[in-house]
């Protein structure tokens, strides 16, 4: 789906949720990071502009990516009781979703999600993982070279077969 | 005796007692933790923390994550579990009501290194201090938010100290102690968050929890009963 063919999206989702899209003026154009992080609007605007959602999406600088605000600007959140999952605060669901994009075409798409992904009930695949810690180790304050970044994950996936966490512990410090 | 009966089952926990989805289950939290902390680790709010450590001038025992140094367990698990909590982009559990891996990690590797574990050690007491983080969680809900504390570090103190106190070995004895200390170092403001101070909640309980075993682990005293004494928890 292309970002000029959407002409409306509405989020239904639980309680909790409107925590992340209220108030709307704001959540469409979050100031700063954690605003983002914490927005539907923008996240969701994210997915669709960019087919996927990186830690990168989130920093000051990308804030003002205009493919993503103008999606923002089409996004409504609606309260449906009925994703309540009993999870969240007060029993106000925080996971349960239904995704609704209005084309210019005149035509609707929805899509469910039950379970947040990279939960127990809908897991990340190894690839998936491993892609997120590269993507965050590249942002280390001391850089840790990409042989450095492959022995950690080879470590800690094989955890139970060290004798001790001294090589580990000396890798994740960064080397100077 | 529901302080004895925690107390027992961190202090028997072996690794072969976890089931292998446990194990698994752990690994892949190990690395998310361990990535996001080093994500982190460039954020305006890990320079302070470590610029606050450096000064500090701990002794060069356990590494901080992705800031090229070491320094003395406490600090180091002060600053790894601040940085990995730092953009918010750690692990969640529903049922604990909070981030139990940012300190956890910081609180294993920390003590782990400091005692020279093994990596299935290291993997016992994390998964321990998650059961008793999963509990507690699962008993207080979100009355403690409402009561205005967060509970990301309120369970983790004595979650981390749960971890710890397995991995030292303490007897049941002083691992119930080390659960009543802990919880007088429990801490951490709900309004507080969406601000630096949020992470460095994960840091705060880190090292509170890993204070709380050590200081049981030489003795000091504290209530046996700090989960249904008179005033409890």
């Amino acid at each position: 789906m292309r970002s000029d063919d959407v002409e409306e999206i509405t989020i239904h989702c639980g309680g909790l949720a409107l925590l992340a899209s209220e108030p709307l003026p704001l959540r469409r154009r979050p100031l700063t990071s954690i605003d983002a992080k914490f927005s539907i609007p923008f996240i969701v605007s994210v997915a669709l502009a960019h087919h996927k959602v990186l830690l990168g999406d989130f920093l000051p600088k990308n804030l003002g990516d205009p493919a993503v605000l103008s999606l923002a600007d089409r996004v409504r959140v609606r309260h449906d009781p009925r994703l309540d999952d009993g999870a969240g605060f007060r029993g106000a669901g925080m996971v349960k979703a239904v995704l609704e994009v209005k084309t210019r075409d005149g035509n609707t798409r929805t899509a469910r999600v039950e379970y947040a992904h990279g939960g127990p009930d809908d897991p990340m695949s190894v690839d998936e993982r491993r892609a997120k810690f590269e993507d965050c180790a590249a942002y280390s304050a001391v850089p840790i070279p990409a042989a450095d970044i492959r022995r950690i994950i080879e470590l800690v996936s094989t955890l139970e077969q060290q004798e001790d966490l001294r090589e580990l512990f000396q890798l994740l410090n960064g080397r100077r | 005796m529901i302080t004895e009966a925690l107390a027992e089952f961190i202090a028997r926990t072996r690794f072969a007692d976890l089931p292998e989805v446990a194990v698994t289950a752990a690994k892949r939290l190990w690395l998310d933790s361990i990535g996001v902390a080093m994500a982190g680790s460039a954020e305006p709010l890990s320079a302070a923390i470590t610029s606050y450590i450096r000064e500090q001038a701990g002794p060069p025992q356990v590494s901080v994550i992705g800031q090229g140094f070491r320094t003395s367990p406490a600090l180091a698990a002060l600053a790894n579990g601040t940085m990995a909590h730092a953009l918010d982009y750690d692990d969640i559990s529903i049922t604990w009501l909070g981030h139990p891996s940012a300190i956890l990690v910081a609180a294993v590797l920390a003590t782990g290194t400091r005692l020279e574990v093994s990596g299935q050690s290291a993997l016992t007491g994390y998964v321990v201090g998650w059961e008793v983080g999963a509990s507690i969680g699962r008993s207080i809900r979100h009355r403690i938010h409402e009561a205005g504390w967060h509970s990301t570090s309120v369970t983790g103190t004595i979650a981390a100290a749960a971890a710890c106190a397995n991995l030292a070995g303490l007897n049941a004895d002083r691992t119930r102690t080390a659960l009543g200390i802990a919880a007088s170092m429990t801490s951490g403001m709900y309004l507080n968050r969406g601000t630096d101070t949020k992470p460095v909640h994960a840091g705060i309980a880190a090292r509170n929890g890993m204070m709380a075993a050590d200081l049981a682990a030489r003795g000091v005293s504290a209530a046996a009963d700090i989960f249904e004494g008179p005033g409890n928890f």
